[in-house]
């Protein structure tokens, strides 16, 4: 089994990957000084176990609370890392029932990935 | 700050605003400000019981004045849902700027300000000053 975790901290984002069975978790805060040398660990698990295309559907829950700019850049290559990978993937976009940007930031990815999107409202 | 949010019962989603703009403000020193260093200044008061003002300043290269006015400029001439447009044509691209952003802070100040944020040059002999101000609610 192959794992990639990282605890949450008040500058970046709380990090499960795991590939059996195949799951993506990222939740907390994402704001790092400097996003793209936090992310390339988890661009690079993902470039390597996301290559299978025999392999079952998976989930990829995201539930974040703030993002900086460069982290929304950021995202948005993981996010299509996943696209061109041959995985059957959903993504979970959680956001909390009244943060209508958090809403909108789903709602922006969604118009630019070609991945299913489910958009759920949580009450804290 | 977050705890002071809380104590005067900001809005959750205007607590995050409020956060969201200062993350990207003190962001923006740490990447763009230029010297003398003693001229950064950071603050955030509350401008009345319902409101808050982040305020950064910094100065910058004297020939990093015109392209941030143009774009600035050029940002504060789109409504909120042409913003969302833009940035959402930004983070799409593959372009990066040199730290990671792509361009899109300012876009972010002025959206989670609802468009009430400020930009202003100061000049002296020896250097530019950019001053950013953002007033927000606490309450949507």
């Amino acid at each position: 089994m192959s794992l990639l975790q990282l605890e949450g901290t008040p500058k970046t984002p709380k990090v499960e990957f795991i590939d059996a069975p195949m799951s993506l978790a990222l939740s907390g805060r994402s704001i790092p000084e400097n996003s793209i040398e936090f992310y390339k660990p988890l661009m690079d698990w993902v470039d390597a176990h996301l290559s299978d295309s025999s392999s079952n559907p998976i989930e990829v829950s995201i539930r974040l609370e703030y993002f900086n700019t460069s982290s929304s850049k950021c995202l948005m290559d993981f996010l299509k890392r996943i696209e061109k990978s041959p995985v059957n993937a959903t993504i979970l976009w959680y956001y909390e029932e009244e943060d209508e940007d958090m809403l909108e930031a789903g709602e922006d990815y969604d118009a630019i990935i070609d991945i299913p999107f489910r958009l759920i409202a949580t009450s804290a | 700050m977050e705890n002071r949010l809380d104590a005067v019962q900001a809005s959750k989603l205007q607590k995050k605003r409020i956060v969201h703009v200062a993350i990207e403000l003190l962001q923006n020193l740490h990447h763009h400000s230029a010297s003398p260093k003693e001229k950064i200044v950071f603050s955030i008061h509350e401008t009345n019981s319902n409101r808050w003002t982040v305020r950064s300043q910094n100065p910058v290269k004297p020939e990093a004045q015109k392209p941030l006015e143009d774009r600035w400029t050029q940002l504060k001439s789109l409504n909120l849902e042409a913003l969302r447009a833009q940035r959402m044509k930004q983070i799409s691209k593959h372009e990066r700027s040199l730290h990671g952003g792509g361009g899109i802070g300012l876009n972010e100040i002025l959206r989670k300000s609802d468009g009430s944020a400020e930009m202003n040059f100061s000049k002296s002999q020896s250097d530019v000053v950019v001053t950013f101000i953002a007033e927000l609610p606490l309450r949507s």
